[in-house]
């Protein structure tokens, strides 16, 4: 048995799920998201990551040790601008999906970063926050704004 | 005058449990009641409830959806579209009055909109 995917069929699978969930659910299929993350947070604790800061600059190291490890991106920064956190995505594995996507007019929303970075902050900060961009930016980067509710 | 008052009116209509105001993306901005169940869960239900049934009544050429309502075995559930951001979703008993419910959504949606 092979252990790894090509990245190419990675982004055709999350195109082909994010584009039938948008089509059957709508604007209601952000609301999707919000329950996988937890499941995803619960998988990669599995794998041995652990996500246990409780200040946002901790909580941000571990997602961006995670997600390198995991090979989703080359590089991450979580910022926190007072009522947003700002994410910037660099060489993402996904960019492709969320390419398609926005080139189909289809709105990208499973995103794994943005997905992560809600669960974890909700989680360890009690942080709310929800979905205002996802866009990809440049060469193979993508910005992501969640917005503090 | 406060969302939780008037999530109050209508949490007062005799039989209703719960009355909560959604984001679209199935967060729980305000809610009043007191149900003792999943409330995460609910609330990202009735988001992607709502979300599938206008779905439907756009390719179906029906037009835009404003309410849904669910009549289960031991309750009730209303779903109501505030605006492109957010909804409104009730929660009642199997004996809560359907017609009242609509009512009382009719008479304080404007003023919920207005609030948020």
């Amino acid at each position: 048995m092979v252990d790894r995917i090509d990245k190419k069929a990675v982004n055709s699978l999350i195109y082909g799920i994010s584009a039938s969930i948008r089509k059957l659910f709508g604007g209601g299929a952000d609301a999707v998201m919000r329950i996988a993350g937890p499941y995803v947070v619960e998988e990669f604790e599995a794998l041995g990551v652990k996500f246990e800061g409780k200040d946002p600059q901790t909580l941000s190291d571990e997602v961006k040790k995670a997600t390198l490890e995991l090979g989703m991106c080359d590089d991450i920064s979580i910022e926190d601008t007072g009522d947003h956190y700002k994410i910037l995505v660099g060489n993402c594995s996904f960019w492709e999906a969320t390419v398609a996507l926005r080139e189909k007019g289809i709105s990208p929303f499973a995103c794994p970063f943005a997905n992560l970075a809600m669960t974890v902050l909700e989680k360890n900060l009690g942080q709310k926050t929800t979905v205002e961009k996802i866009e990809p930016i440049g060469d193979r980067a993508s910005e992501i704004l969640l917005a503090k509710v | 005058m406060a969302i939780e008052q008037i999530l109050s009116k209508l949490a007062d209509v005799e039989g209703v449990q719960g009355v909560f105001v959604v984001s679209k993306d199935g967060l729980i901005l305000d809610s009043v009641g007191s149900l003792s169940v999943d409330l995460t869960s609910i609330a990202a239900i009735a988001s992607s409830g709502l979300g599938s049934a206008e779905v439907l009544g756009e390719t179906a050429a029906l037009g835009g959806l404003d309410q849904e309502i669910l009549e289960f075995k031991n309750g009730k559930a209303v779903i109501q579209s505030i605006n492109q951001r957010l909804l409104l979703c009730m929660i009642a008993s199997k004996q809560a009055n359907l017609g009242m419910i609509r009512y009382t959504i009719d008479k304080e949606i404007e003023s919920i909109r207005t609030t948020l």
